[in-house]
């Protein structure tokens, strides 16, 4: 099993959530929950988070993720 | 520098502009595939990518009658345009779109950016359903089989044609089995088919999920020394929903001539008993 990477985006329901790895390639993208929360499987290493909220500013933020989940949160 | 088939892309202004029109049916193909019920470009209709397009219980398409009916059933006719869209950087509605062209139907057109630029530009949704009309379409032209690579094919071609892996990095290495927001259940074993090279399919779309421009996808074709005269040159992913997206840009926006998407892709390849297989 790999890990989880999980997060929490500030006013961030709906967000289109990426998850890009450290050479910037796009790896996966998900939609945030009513909530503002994300799920993505991941392996271990350097990870890139980035939010696309329709009517905010492009938020990002870089997650090292080992071999236990990691939750993180995207504040506003 | 224009694309080589401009025509196969429309924007979200023109979307708008055109919603209304009774010649233009615009269908949403999502992965999630209760996206549209959540919300939807107002008129359009939601096609599920397994259940509307796949041929259960086997592993493959409708094929052109089935196609044919899913389209009457649509409210498509002789004359109407048909425009996809769908979430994440539209690569299942560019699956689509790849199946329909497949299967002989070329009034097929890709909102450029998908649902995501929709949304970005703050443009309306509904939940409401439109009444369609069903017609009596047929499509009149002949299957593509050029446009779909099979496993036999694939093998008899190892080493005498270009491959592309869209798939990311992780994946093409054998460190990851799936896209990293799917469980990683997929093939009996990781890696990449022998020579293929690896350029992963959102590299060409911009962050917005729109392509990029002609330049920009040229400049990221050659440097991977794909050649647009290679004899053929198959696309093939994890299930042929991110090739279609990466056949999309070499057939049709740079127009190489000879482009195929391998859709049975690693999960069938990387389930073969004695094939080459690379990490």
């Amino acid at each position: 099993m790999v890990p989880r990477l999980t997060g929490m985006i500030d006013d961030g329901a709906g967000s289109f959530v990426q998850l890009r790895d450290a050479e910037g390639d796009f790896v996966g993208e998900v939609r945030a929950d009513d909530e503002g929360r994300f799920v993505f499987h991941a392996i271990p290493g350097h990870w890139r988070v980035v939010c696309l909220t329709p009517g905010r500013n492009r938020r990002q933020q870089e997650v090292d993720l080992g071999a236990a989940d990691v939750d993180v949160r995207i504040p506003a | 520098m224009e694309f080589a088939n401009p025509e196969v892309l429309v924007d979200t202004a023109w979307l708008g502009e055109h919603l209304g029109d009774l010649d233009v049916r615009v269908i949403e193909v999502d992965e999630d595939t209760s996206a549209y019920l959540k919300g939807h470009i107002p008129g359009s209709l939601g096609w599920d990518w397994f259940e509307d397009l796949h041929a259960k219980p086997r592993r493959d398409y409708i094929d052109q009658n089935g196609l044919s009916e899913l389209l009457a059933r649509s409210g498509v006719g002789p004359a109407t345009t048909v425009v996809l869209y769908g979430g994440n950087n539209n690569w299942f509605a560019a699956y689509a779109y790849w199946l329909l062209r497949y299967l002989g139907f070329d009034r097929v057109k890709l909102l450029n950016g998908g649902r995501k630029r929709w949304e970005l530009d703050s443009r309306e949704l509904t939940t409401e359903t439109p009444k369609v009309e069903p017609t009596t379409y047929r499509i009149p032209g002949p299957v593509h089989l050029e446009l779909r690579a099979m496993r036999d094919e694939v093998l008899s071609k190892l080493g005498a044609a270009s491959f592309v892996d869209v798939r990311s990095p992780e994946e093409y290495r054998g460190e990851m089995m799936a896209p990293a927001h799917l469980p990683q259940e997929s093939a009996m074993v990781p890696g990449h088919i022998p020579g293929a090279v690896n350029v992963p399919w959102s590299r060409a779309a911009n962050e917005d999920g729109t392509f990029k421009t002609l330049d920009e996808l040229k400049r990221l074709y050659d440097d991977a020394g794909l050649d647009a005269d290679a004899p053929v040159i198959v696309a093939y992913c994890r299930i042929g929903e991110r090739s279609a997206h990466t056949w999309f840009v070499l057939h049709e926006l740079l127009g190489f001539p000879k482009v195929s998407n391998y859709d049975g892709s690693w999960t069938e390849y990387g389930s073969l008993v004695g094939v080459p297989v690379e990490w």
